[in-house]
C-alpha cells in the first residue's frame, strides 16, 4: 500500500469513527487528555493490526469499541477505578458531522435504542452494568463499592444483560 | 468447576464482560474449550455486551487529533506540544538525577508487572473471542500414551489461532514446549510454551494454511525447526 493510499484509508477510518471511539474512552477515563491519547492509541493499533479485522465477523464499529474498552480497562487498572459517570437520563445532543446522513441516523438510532433499553432497566441493574462495562470492574469490586453482596450484584448484572438482550433482539438489527 | 459441570449462566454472563476473577476466568476459559454449548451461548452474549458501547453519545475529539493521528500512521514523529522546560542550578540538578534514577528504577520494576499482567489481558481476550465464535474451528492435540490426562485444544479462527492446555505436565528444567503447524516433513513455528503452568492458554501465529496437524515437541535450547521429539499431536479436522 503506497502512503498516499494509506493515509486515505486510514482518513477515512478516523473521520467516520472517531467522535465514537472519543466519545466512549471519554466515558469511561473521564478524562479529555486522556481520552485524547486512548483515541490516538486505538487508531494506530487497528491500523496496525487491520489484517486481524474481518468484516464477516462484526462491523468495524464492534471492532474499534472493542479495542478501545481494552486498552481503557488496561489505563482504568492502571491509575486506579473510578466509577463512570455515564449520564444515560439526558444526553447533549452533540453528535458529530458525519459525511453521510445516513450514517449519522443510524447511528444516532441505534444509541437511542441501546439507552433506551438501558434506561427500562431497573437502577440497581443498570447501575452494576454500567459500572461494570464503562468502569471495567469486576463484580467483586463492584460488591465492596456498593456495600451490596456479592451474590445480588452478579444476579444483578445477569438479569440487565439479559433484559438487554431481550430489548435489542425484540427491536431488531434496523430499530 | 471441573470438566463435566456447566456454568450458570451468571458465570458466563461476567465471562463476557470480564466481571469475573482470574481463577474462575482461568476454570471457565478450560471448560469452554470443551464445551460447544457453552461457546454458543457465550456467543449469544457477545451482541448484547458490544451494544453497550452505542449506550454513550458520540463526541468529536479536538481536530489537531486528526492530524496527529495522520502523521503517526506514518511513522512521522508525534508533534504534542512539550511543556516548556525550566533551568536550575547543580544542586538542584544532582538532586533531580538521584530522584529520576530511584523513580526510573520503581518505574521499570511497575511497567514490567504492568506489562505482563496486560499481556495476560489481551491474551485473554483474544481467546474469548476466538472461544465465542460459532464459526471457529477446533482441534484435539494429545497423546494417551505419553500424558494420559492431558490435553490441548487448537481453535482456528480466521488469521487467528489460539490453544488451550489442560493438565499438561511441567516442562523439564531448560526446555519448552515449542508448537508447530506442520504437514509431511515441513513445520512451522506457532508458539511457544514455557510448560510452567498445568493449565494455561496462548495465542498461536497465524496458522500456515498449508497445515495438517499440530504437533508439540519438547525443544532444548528452541531451534528454527522441530528437533526434540513430538509429545502431543492433532490433526487438522477435514472441511466439511
Amino acid at each position: 500500500m503506497t502512503d498516499v493510499t494509506r493515509v486515505a484509508s486510514i482518513q477515512e477510518l478516523y473521520d467516520r469513527h472517531a467522535a465514537f471511539v472519543y466519545g466512549l474512552a471519554l466515558s469511561m477515563l473521564g478524562d479529555a487528555s486522556a481520552a485524547e491519547e486512548l483515541t490516538q492509541d486505538v487508531f494506530l493499533q487497528c491500523w496496525q493490526r487491520w489484517d486481524q479485522y474481518d468484516p464477516a465477523r462484526g462491523s468495524v464499529r464492534t471492532f474499534l469499541a472493542t479495542v478501545t474498552r481494552s486498552r481503557a480497562i488496561d489505563r482504568i487498572r492502571r491509575r486506579g477505578r473510578r466509577v463512570p459517570e455515564v449520564a444515560w437520563e439526558e444526553f447533549a445532543d452533540t453528535g458529530p458531522d458525519p459525511d453521510s446522513l445516513e450514517d449519522a441516523v443510524d447511528d444516532r438510532l441505534t444509541m437511542q435504542r441501546v439507552r433506551a433499553a438501558l434506561g427500562a432497566l431497573p437502577a440497581p441493574q443498570r447501575q452494576a452494568l454500567i459500572m461494570c462495562y464503562f468502569g471495567g470492574m469486576s463484580a467483586r469490586e463492584i460488591a465492596q463499592r456498593l456495600g451490596d453482596p456479592l451474590g445480588t450484584v452478579k444476579t444483578r448484572i445477569r438479569l440487565g444483560l439479559m433484559r438487554l438482550r431481550e430489548v435489542l433482539d425484540s427491536r431488531g438489527e434496523g430499530g | 468447576m471441573d470438566d463435566l459441570e456447566h456454568p450458570s449462566l451468571e458465570d458466563l454472563t461476567l465471562y463476557a464482560l470480564e466481571a469475573d476473577e482470574p481463577a474462575e476466568r482461568e476454570a471457565l476459559t478450560l471448560h469452554l474449550a470443551e464445551c460447544r454449548s457453552c461457546r454458543l451461548a457465550l456467543a449469544g452474549l457477545l451482541p448484547a455486551v458490544d451494544a453497550l458501547a452505542e449506550a454513550v453519545p458520540a463526541t468529536p475529539p479536538p481536530p489537531e487529533l486528526r492530524d496527529r493521528v495522520l502523521a503517526a500512521s506514518l511513522g512521522e514523529a508525534q508533534t504534542r506540544p512539550r511543556p516548556p522546560r525550566r533551568l536550575f542550578g547543580f544542586v538542584g540538578w544532582a538532586v533531580a538525577l538521584v530522584a529520576v534514577a530511584a523513580l526510573v528504577a520503581v518505574q521499570v520494576h511497575m511497567r514490567q508487572r504492568l506489562d505482563a499482567s496486560q499481556a495476560v489481558l489481551r491474551r485473554q481476550r483474544t481467546v474469548v473471542q476466538v472461544l465465542a465464535d460459532p464459526q471457529s474451528v477446533s482441534m484435539l492435540v494429545q497423546n494417551r500414551q505419553l500424558m494420559a490426562h492431558a490435553w490441548a485444544r487448537v481453535f482456528l479462527r480466521g488469521s487467528q489461532a489460539v490453544m488451550i492446555m489442560h493438565r499438561v505436565p511441567a516442562a523439564p528444567p531448560g526446555q519448552t514446549y515449542d508448537i508447530w503447524w506442520m504437514r509431511g516433513n515441513t513445520a512451522y513455528r506457532a508458539g511457544q510454551w514455557s510448560g510452567r503452568k498445568a493449565n494455561d492458554m496462548l495465542v498461536l501465529s497465524s496458522p500456515w494454511h498449508g497445515f495438517t496437524a499440530v504437533g508439540v515437541t519438547l525443544e532444548s535450547p528452541a531451534d528454527s525447526l522441530p528437533s526434540g521429539p513430538i509429545v502431543m499431536m492433532g490433526e487438522r479436522p477435514t472441511a466439511g
